[in-house]
């Protein structure tokens, strides 16, 4: 671990250095928002943005990504073997992405590279990628991340640690791949570790004043899961749902995923695009019967995932980073830190 | 790194008409498997969906399938000598250890019969292994029979009760829901009874709540989930139930851990 300082007047021509060795991606104004984009050509990552409508997930896990290509043309050697896609996993990296949304990942992973079976498009898309965060100095409204162990200065899952100084950046390099980014950008002047540390303690005490949101979490694994699973208000809570799915796409932690044929002429592909447990196709069975049919068990589902089987299968904490978008997107103003409350505070009435 | 979404081509070797709806298909294929697991089948270019096994030996293996979709209508239109894409196999399976040495009774309902098929067979064959054996099984009519030539002779060792919700002209069999067939089973020893239950969620639901009613322990009974699968590799997410990933560590379950896996 060191600290450097990149001075602003340098950052471009830095970053710029380095598309020789990285694709880059970072967050980009749209219209009247900011999206996390690949940083085609010359375009710079907006590092003043508050917040990103999406998470940085789709870069290792794109809401649409090729698995699998064949030909069906029999006349082809091999036809109908399906080959991987060459997908492009050359070296990238993340610029700017929020602390919250790299911890964020490090959970995603937990599915993704498992003993029994890695997924090698999400394994090597993280291999591949260098997470330069950038520490957040005004939380947004929604922002709650520090009470789920995440937090505007968490170092998890990064590779770098910016933090904003107006005339410059100070960078905590955290891994060796963040210190190769930092080289393959020319960043190289160190200063003190100490006194940047210190500087970086002042920061964070100042921002997480800032999160005036606290939620509690402490009593949700001693609470008996049959019981809040049976609890009565999930049907005032899944009442005004409209099951759109919004909360799932948004969530940095949410990784679900269907996969599907498309044949053009006679070239094939089989993909996987983001699905949603929210959509009662989510367990339909070509039969027709739905184990999770009704709204209220949809509803329920993702709560439960999140603030409860989670917790009690891995015990380091909920499935939440506390990023506050599903709060802020949610067309009929469902608020997962209300639902956490209420879980964490609930008795079984007998 | 390995590509466990890779599917391999294997050829059918032969196709055999169960129903109207249902087709046996019997696959070219080497390797270890056991009974109740599944795999992941496919025609690039249409889709993929996960299928049990319902038989296999050294150089093959069979999987019943019901055409209801996309993919399944694709499937039956091709014949004997076509080729099939597969990964796999999937899941756990039925472990016969727990079987062994036991009074068991093996109740299947529909195509719920064909994942548990093979374990069946086995113990028809062996009957040494297990103390006592008991096959119920149920389906919703006559036409919906499954392995008919199987079911015929399992029943030569008198084993075999087979009931249809409703009959027709021509059955002189059992009538009436398979649950309703649970008195005639030999209930002697019931706590030490083994009950393995395979079938459609209904059947499950209210089967298990009747065996527990009779006596049945909850550990001595068995099931085997079915449910919606995508990638059966854990992954997807769409067969998890609280943080249980169905293709993973199931699809065979005790009931002590089934009961506890609810939506």
């Amino acid at each position: 671990m060191k600290f450097i300082t990149i001075d602003k007047k340098n950052w471009t021509k830095g970053i710029d250095k380095s598309r020789g060795t990285y694709r880059l991606f970072g967050p980009v104004k749209d219209k009247n928002w900011c999206m996390i984009k690949e940083l085609d050509g010359d375009i710079l990552p907006d590092m003043e943005y508050n917040e990103s409508v999406m998470s940085a997930k789709s870069v290792l896990f794109p809401q649409s990504e090729t698995i699998l290509n064949t030909s069906l043309n029999e006349s082809v050697e091999d036809h109908h073997i399906m080959k991987r896609a060459k997908n492009d996993y050359t070296a990238r990296a993340v610029l700017g992405i929020r602390p919250y949304d790299a911890k964020a990942i490090q959970l995603v992973k937990m599915n993704f590279d498992t003993k029994e079976y890695k997924d090698p498009y999400w394994c090597d898309a993280y291999e591949a990628t260098t997470f330069v965060g950038m520490a957040i100095t005004k939380p947004g409204p929604f922002d709650f991340s520090t009470s789920v162990d995440s937090g505007p200065f968490c170092e998890e899952g990064l590779d770098i640690l910016l933090a904003d100084l107006d005339d410059s950046f100070i960078a905590k390099i955290l891994t060796p791949k963040g210190e190769s980014f930092a080289a393959a950008c020319g960043f190289d002047s160190t200063i003190d570790d100490k006194e940047s540390q210190a500087l970086f303690d002042i920061l964070r005490k100042e921002a997480e004043k800032n999160i005036n949101c606290r939620v509690e979490t402490d009593k949700l694994k001693e609470k008996n899961l049959l019981d809040l699973h049976g609890a009565s208000f999930w049907d005032d809570l899944a009442f005004s749902c409209i099951n759109c799915g919004t909360c799932t796409y948004v969530c940095p932690t949410c990784w679900c995923f269907d996969i599907q044929d498309e044949a053009k002429l006679k070239e094939s592909s089989r993909f996987r695009n983001w699905d949603t447990c929210m959509s009662p196709l989510f367990t339909r069975h070509a039969t027709g019967h739905n184990p999770r049919g009704v709204k209220v068990q949809r509803v329920r589902q993702r709560f439960m995932h999140k603030l409860k089987y989670f917790l009690d299968k891995y015990d380091q904490g909920i499935m939440c980073v506390g990023c506050g978008r599903c709060v802020k997107s949610c067309p009929v103003n469902i608020d997962i830190r209300e639902v956490c409350h209420t879980m964490n505070t609930y008795e079984k009435k007998d | 790194m390995n590509n466990p979404y890779l599917p391999d081509a294997y050829k059918i070797l032969d196709i055999k008409k169960e129903t109207q709806i249902d087709y046996t298909f019997k696959i070219a294929y080497e390797g270890a498997l056991v009974g109740g697991q599944f795999m992941e089948i496919s025609i690039p270019g249409v889709g993929e969906a996960p299928i049990s096994i319902c038989n296999y030996d050294d150089s093959s293996l069979e999987m019943t399938i019901r055409k209801v979709g996309n993919l399944t209508d694709q499937i039956f239109n091709l014949e004997k000598g076509d080729t099939l894409y597969m990964r796999g196999p999937y899941g756990n399976g039925f472990n016969l250890d727990h079987y062994r040495g036991k009074d068991v009774v093996f109740i299947a309902g529909g195509t719920g019969l064909a994942p548990i098929r093979k374990t069946i067979d086995h113990f028809v064959n062996n009957p040494d292994e297990v103390k006592n054996l008991e096959v119920l099984i149920g389906f919703k009519s006559p036409k919906d029979r499954l392995f008919i030539d199987d079911i015929d002779r399992w029943s030569e060792k008198n084993c075999v009760t087979v009931t249809v919700d409703q009959g027709d002209d021509s059955w002189t069999g059992k009538t009436g829901l398979i649950t309703t067939h649970i008195d005639k089973l030999d209930l002697t020893n019931i706590s030490e009874k083994i009950a393995v239950v395979v079938g459609p969620p209904i059947m499950m639901k209210f089967m298990l709540f009747e065996l527990i009613k009779k006596g049945f322990k909850e550990k001595n009974i068995w099931v085997s989930f079915e449910r919606k699968m995508s990638c059966g590799i854990g992954k997807c997410g769409h067969c998890k139930i609280d943080e249980t990933y169905v293709c993973l560590e199931g699809p065979v379950f005790n009931y002590t851990t089934a009961k506890a896996l609810i939506d």
